[in-house]
């Protein structure tokens, strides 16, 4: 087979996308395996947050706004993201020492620097019943346990300030960029709503969905945003010490306050999602439940180019090339760009150019999807040596995705769709229940 | 001279009497806080509100994942702790699901992305259940307490950070319809 003759049977298959795509029925008439296409509220933490801490601010947020909007369901997806500079958590670091610093100070014999769990609370509130509790056996005022909060607050303030000047880099929210690229391509509406340093994190991301979209699909809300830059409401809170602290570090650029709240009893900060903005004793939840649901209000439903599916798999890379997505369903069935519809699922969206993605789903009919194995693996077809290709794939039941990052290998054209290079594999089986499971291998 | 030797001895005496009598507290030796004197030292302070069950008594021994005899998962400083609330048994599973999470956070290879993931989903999973078995506002406090207990020691903290840093990037996406008993 010539080069061109391939080019052209690809081209065919290309054109008959749409065609190919219907032959399997969509989700949304099939099962109640998938949610049918709605709205994704997507969270960015704030400064300081553990992974605990935002899931949870997560479930704070779907609480307040639901999991019905107009009829659609609304799905809810964290873009977590962490305070410090590398790998190394510097930034907790740095906090701990300054614990330990401090405590010392307080207490010579070291007792109270062992025990972390004081930092936890001093991070946030001395006031907190632990704390509480300590001054008043020892009969000493609050404020020798305010002195290690006042530290590591300001500590975490220079460390926002730090962030703001030398903001996340393509290489911090890459996976962001891959939520957002699933999203598109599906149809979801999405909402971005953001608190403290996740609007750093945010605008990017909103930014590069704006990229894909030729619709008014995705809208922000931002939340105590140090960020100057904003591309929707935002709510910033008298009391929020941390980014009224930024300008003690010269970053006068802050946003309006545009919200007075009374001190609470709990959040010293003033700053954090569930103490002061989402506090369900204060003005501050309803404010951003409004914001939201303007926000919801405005979006509408994108053209979709891929299905939503049981699980999906997409593949992205970092520029020009054509780079295959493969996938081998559990009865063995190769799909792939010359071979779109499966068994099971389809290749829906292919890409022969540049970037990706190219997009796999696997069937949310429960007549039609198949317990086993599903293999995924890409092959770089032409003209993308050198690149580094992401495969990620999302379970409709929720949960991480599973990211895969590597190098797109040599240049295989034809002879590599025999045998691309493996990256991950799926398994489906049915629980006690009868109910279908995904996990990854 | 004999004046000044008299006054000395009286104001020894005075000074050994408001030691001894530690500002009215039950004879505990006293110490200082940030240089304000106090009736009893730190460790007696911990020791009191450790005795009057206002702090649980926690494992502070240098293993990561600390003493776990029965095996669950939960560490046993940390179970009974859920155990003395009032709550109901499925609020009680929640939290102890998530003290097991973190213990799991804790310990797990961060160059191992398919455990990091299965952690991310174990803890995931049990803040869902906490916000699904208590009332509204009320599992976010408690999950800062556990959180606090579980990862209460400079190690403990070290490994947790870090686990919290290999996450930088990630996504987790909601899980509907989870059945927590």
């Amino acid at each position: 087979m010539t080069e061109l003759t391939c080019a052209q049977l690809r081209a065919t298959f290309v054109t008959a996308v749409l065609l190919l795509a219907a032959a399997v029925p969509a989700h949304a008439a099939e099962s109640s395996l998938c949610e049918t296409r709605g709205y994704t509220v997507g969270f960015f933490n704030g400064v300081w947050n553990t992974t605990r801490k935002a899931y949870d601010g997560r479930v704070f947020l779907e609480n307040l706004l639901g999991s019905v909007y107009n009829g659609e369901p609304v799905e809810y997806e964290n873009f977590y993201n962490t305070t410090g500079e590398e790998n190394g958590a510097t930034m907790a670091q740095d906090i701990a020492e300054v614990f330990i610093q401090r405590a010392d100070e307080i207490d010579s014999s070291g007792e109270l620097a062992r025990r972390f769990e004081y930092l936890w609370d001093a991070a946030n509130d001395p006031r907190r019943p632990l704390w509480a509790r300590l001054v008043d056996v020892l009969r000493v005022p609050i404020a020798l346990a305010e002195r290690i909060y006042t530290a590591i607050s300001t500590k975490l303030v220079a460390g926002f300030a730090r962030m703001l000047s030398n903001p996340p880099t393509e290489m911090d929210y890459a996976e962001h960029r891959l939520i957002v690229d699933r999203l598109t391509t599906e149809g979801q509406k999405i909402l971005m709503v953001a608190h403290s340093q996740g609007n750093l994190f945010m605008n990017p991301a909103y930014d590069y969905a704006k990229t894909k979209l030729t619709t008014n699909s995705v809208a922000t809300v931002h939340v105590a945003p140090a960020s100057p830059k904003l591309s929707g409401p935002h709510l910033l809170a008298n009391i929020d010490l941390m980014i009224n602290g930024l300008r003690s570090f010269g970053w006068n650029s802050v946003p309006a306050i545009n919200l007075a709240l009374p001190l609470s009893g709990n959040d010293k900060s003033g700053h954090t999602l569930d103490g002061t903005y989402l506090d369900i004793s204060r003005a501050g939840r309803m404010r951003v439940q409004q914001m939201a649901d303007q926000g919801l209000a405005s979006l509408v439903t994108p053209p979709a180019a891929g299905n939503r599916g049981f699980f999906t798999a997409m593949l992205s890379w970092d520029g020009p090339g054509d780079v295959d997505l493969h996938t081998f369903e559990p009865t063995g069935t190769h799909v792939y760009y010359l071979s779109k519809i499966g068994q099971v699922g389809a290749l829906d969206v292919d890409n022969r150019i540049a970037d990706g993605p190219e997009h796999y789903y696997a069937s949310c009919n429960t007549s039609q999807l198949q317990e086993g194995t599903y293999r995924f693996g890409i092959n770089n077809y032409r003209n993308a040596t050198g690149r580094t290709a992401t495969v990620q794939v999302t379970l409709a039941q929720g949960g991480q995705p599973i990211t895969r990052v590597l190098d797109v290998g040599a240049e295989r054209g034809l002879v590599g769709n025999n045998s691309p290079i493996e990256v991950l594999a799926v398994n489906v089986t049915k629980d006690a229940n009868g109910k279908f499971v995904a996990t990854a291998q | 001279m004999t004046q000044l030797w008299k006054h000395g001895v009286l104001a020894l005496l005075v000074a050994a009497m408001v030691a001894g009598c530690g500002n009215g507290s039950d004879g505990a030796g006293g110490g200082t806080a940030g240089g304000i004197p106090t009736p009893y030292s730190f460790k007696e302070a911990f020791s009191k509100l450790e005795a009057s069950g206002q702090l649980p008594v926690l494992d502070r021994s240098d293993s990561i994942a600390g003493l776990d005899a029965n095996a669950n998962g939960v560490r046993d400083d940390i179970e009974r702790h859920i155990d003395s609330k009032p709550d109901t048994q499925a609020q009680k599973n929640s939290l102890k699901a998530l003290s097991r999470a973190l213990g799991k956070a804790m310990t797990v290879d961060t160059k191992d992305k398919n455990a990091l993931r299965e952690v991310a989903n174990s803890i995931n999973l049990a803040v869902i259940c906490s916000h699904q078995t208590y009332p509204l506002g009320a599992a976010s406090p408690l999950g800062d307490e556990i959180e606090k207990f579980t990862v209460n020691t400079r190690a403990r903290y070290d490994a947790y950070m870090k686990f919290n840093s290999a996450m930088n990037g990630t996504g987790m996406k909601g899980v509907k319809g989870v059945k927590c008993d």
